[in-house]
């Protein structure tokens, strides 16, 4: 039994303190939190930088170490670290690539634009990222100053490499951020979401309503907004995990899976069809015992109330209630112990649904719903597909032979993608 | 009942090296910190010269800062310590009263031996839940495995629950699944006097098992991992045919319980367990290969079956079980 720990504070107080709680934790997880985090990192890599220039080396003025500590500081120690490398990496380039013409030519038409027709094709290489542009910035710069202006050159490079350095030391060591309770939040959401919106189909098949009366219309835009910040909160975490010495300590985030997120957009989109093939259902076959049809109609249009239709509705309901609670425990490993029932229900009442003789279109629609639901199960359980085998044999050989599945390299594969 | 292999729980950490691996990021996060408050009193006075430091007011204000912080940082860490401590012996206190709650198993039962093992979880609050049971009863000998979604003492609670339901019911019930409807009947009774009991999420996953006199079990699913078979050293998994909902569930799915017969001859061991063998994971994040580990062992005597399955499952975590762990292995000897 799933159950919660009992509370003896008052419901005010303990919904107040929940109230609380949940603020604080969008507070922590929101994106003005990583901006105020990154604004204060890079203040004081920033004022560091400044200081251990003018201190040491007793530079005047050293903006060129503030300003690459600014520019490399970032939200994750790998981003970080990243662009360390990439603005090391594109003075470096820049100062290689003009520093043969300045010694060789000077700052001439004809060497500058090689110097510059030269660094910005290197500035193209993807690797330098962003900071491909300090390639042609910085062989200008030692082009015009040439090699009489070496005592400004070299200070200036060395700030940028004392701005980097304070910078990503001080990204790395300071307790290095870590993004995974804003996935977590973000997935958990999304699963509410959807187990939501799959409760209120199940409430509209059961009391025979069309899905818009139970589901206000945004539902899918807002389903697929919280599927786009999980996946950028998934992002972060897995990319706030790399190159971080707490990364140690939290290494139980295999629930941090993108294959949990997929099969949860996956889901997501199994949900949206399964609403319009309800809504299908319900143009077939309106509400029989709510709603009869009025006598102007003729007697073709006369609906009685069907037996069939409320049990149809009924193993959908119970079936779109399950789904939901799949979605709840999907949380990467094995699914929800529910689903192999759900399965074995699924298949009797399309056993069922097999043997009617209704009018073509109705059982066109049914089926259409049944095999939306079966591909729903089969995405919630990640893609794994053990439908409950018909009890043809009881007795001899009810045994298989085991099969290791695919799970492990699956989660081997994530491992690897997740380092 | 046969010795166990070491309880993860009561454990210390972890060797020396895992130690020092837990260790070194905070040390270095430390030192990070004593640096940064340094070095942001040495950016605030303008220089690093120590004999300036505490001249001027801009300077003073960065050492009351430092003052402040420091202590609060120093509270802050010691508040965090013992909420840690008071839910690590919360878990071990659930552990125990788990470990209490599974009595030991019978070695024998008729022409069958019986084995089991609880590994409680190592990280709170994780552990109670997993249980199991062996009853002989006029019907035959009947086995229980069990998973009870919950945790710490709740878990234990709900575990007697059902241990007290199956060791009745397996008595006065003919049939297996009139034993498993004993079980779901009062496991509803049992959820709905819980707070919140509109909350559907709340159930077990169990695994009845009847072994009667012929070369046959009989086997119940409510959601349980299905067993593996042992025969001739080859191991065969035994998936349900008709798959039943999870104990508390029944009435939500619509799916009633159906029983499924198995060949277990003489010789041949039925291998049940709880999802603590299978979804357990390595450092790396690869689940625990029990087959294959059963398969390794097969030929092993019992004893050293059920001993060395728990120390590979052990071995494969580090010894860092987040999730509580049952086994329960019955052999069929010749009569």
């Amino acid at each position: 039994m799933h159950v919660r720990e009992e509370k003896t504070a008052p419901p005010g107080c303990r919904a107040r303190a929940a109230h609380a709680v949940v603020g604080l934790a969008r507070i922590r997880d929101g994106p003005w939190a990583v901006r105020w985090l990154v604004a204060v990192r890079a203040a004081v890599a920033a004022a560091l930088a400044w200081q251990l220039c003018r201190s040491v080396w007793e530079t005047p003025q050293p903006g060129p170490a503030v300003v690459a500590a600014l520019l490399v500081v970032h939200p994750t120690v790998f981003r970080s670290c990243t662009a360390g490398l990439q603005y090391a990496a594109g003075c470096t380039l820049g100062a290689l690539i003009a520093l043969p013409a300045a010694i060789l030519v000077g700052p001439t038409w004809l060497s500058m634009s090689a110097v510059l027709l030269l660094s910005l094709l290197a500035a193209g290489n993807g690797r330098l990222g962003a900071h491909g542009l300090h390639v042609p910035i910085t062989a200008v710069f030692v082009l015009l100053l040439g090699p009489s202006h070496a005592g400004q050159i070299l200070p200036h490079l060395l700030e940028i490499g004392v701005g980097i350095a304070v910078a990503v030391l001080f990204n790395a060591l300071l307790p290095p951020p870590l993004r995974l309770r804003a996935a977590e939040s973000a997935l958990d959401r999304l699963r509410d979401e959807l187990a939501g919106v799959l409760n209120g189909m199940a409430t509209a098949v059961r009391e025979a309503r069309h899905p818009d009366e139970v589901l206000d219309a945004q539902w899918p835009a807002r389903v697929a907004d919280t599927a786009a910040r999980a996946r950028s909160a998934l992002g972060q975490a897995h990319e706030s995990l790399r190159w971080n010495v707490r990364a140690r300590n939290r290494n139980a985030v295999w629930h941090l899976d993108r294959e949990v997120l997929k099969s949860l957009e996956r889901v997501a989109h199994d949900a949206e069809a399964c609403a319009g093939a309800l809504g299908d259902l319900a143009a077939e076959r309106p509400a029989a015992s709510e709603h009869p049809a009025p006598a102007e109609a003729g007697p073709g249009a006369a609906v009685r109330p069907d037996a069939w239709d409320r049990e149809f509705r009924a193993g959908c309901a119970r079936l779109l209630t399950c789904l939901a609670l799949c979605v709840r425990g999907c949380r990467g490993g094995s699914p929800h112990p529910v689903l192999p029932a759900t399965r074995r229900v699924w298949r009797e009442l399309a056993e069922r649904c097999g043997d009617r003789h209704d009018s073509l279109d109705v059982r066109v629609a049914e089926y259409r719903l049944l095999m939306l639901l079966d591909r729903a199960l089969y995405d919630v359980a990640g893609g794994r597909r053990r439908t409950a085998r018909p009890p043809h044999s009881r007795t001899a050989h009810t045994t298989t032979e085991l099969a290791i599945t695919t799970r492990d390299e699956a989660h081997v594969q994530a491992a690897a993608e997740h380092r | 009942m046969s010795k166990q292999p070491p309880n993860t729980a009561e454990r210390p950490a972890g060797g020396a090296r895992h130690r020092f691996t837990a260790l070194l990021p905070r040390a270095l996060s430390g030192l990070a910190f004593v640096l940064i408050v340094l070095a942001v009193v040495a950016v605030s006075t303008g220089t690093p010269e120590p004999r300036r430091l505490a001249a001027g007011p801009v300077s003073e204000a960065a050492m009351c800062t430092v003052l402040a912080a420091a202590p609060a940082a120093l509270v802050c860490s010691a508040v965090r310590r013992r909420r840690q401590r008071a839910l690590d012996r919360a878990d071990i206190s659930a552990a125990t009263a788990q470990r209490v709650l599974l009595r030991p198993l019978p070695g024998r039962i008729g022409d069958l031996r019986l084995r089991g093992t609880y590994l409680p979880a190592r990280t709170a609050p994780r552990s109670g839940g997993d249980l199991y049971d062996a009853v002989r009863s006029p019907y035959g000998t009947r086995l229980l495995i069990g998973d009870v979604r919950a945790k710490g003492m709740l878990a234990v609670e709900a575990s007697a629950l059902l241990l007290r339901s199956f060791r009745e019911a397996a008595y006065e019930e003919e049939q297996l699944t009139e034993v498993a409807r004993r079980l779901e009947h009062d496991a509803r009774q049992h959820i709905a006097r819980l707070p919140g009991a509109e909350t559907p999420e709340r159930f077990a996953t169990a695994l009845l098992v009847e072994i009667p006199e012929g070369p046959v079990a009989r086997v119940v699913h409510c959601g349980h991992p299905e067993p593996l078979l042992v025969a001739g050293g080859r191991i065969r998994s035994c998936p349900p045919e008709r798959p039943g909902a999870p104990v508390g569930m029944a009435d939500l799915v619509g799916a009633g319980h159906a029983v499924q017969t198995l060949p277990f001859r003489a010789g041949e061991r039925l291998v049940l367990l709880t999802d603590g063998f299978t979804e357990a994971r390595d450092a790396a994040g690869r689940f625990h290969p029990f087959a294959e580990r059963v398969s390794e062992r097969a030929a092993a005597p019992l004893d050293g079956l059920v001993d060395g399955l728990g120390a590979d499952l052990v071995r494969h975590t580090g010894g860092d079980l987040r999730d509580d762990a049952a086994l329960l292995v019955v052999e069929r000897v010749a009569a």
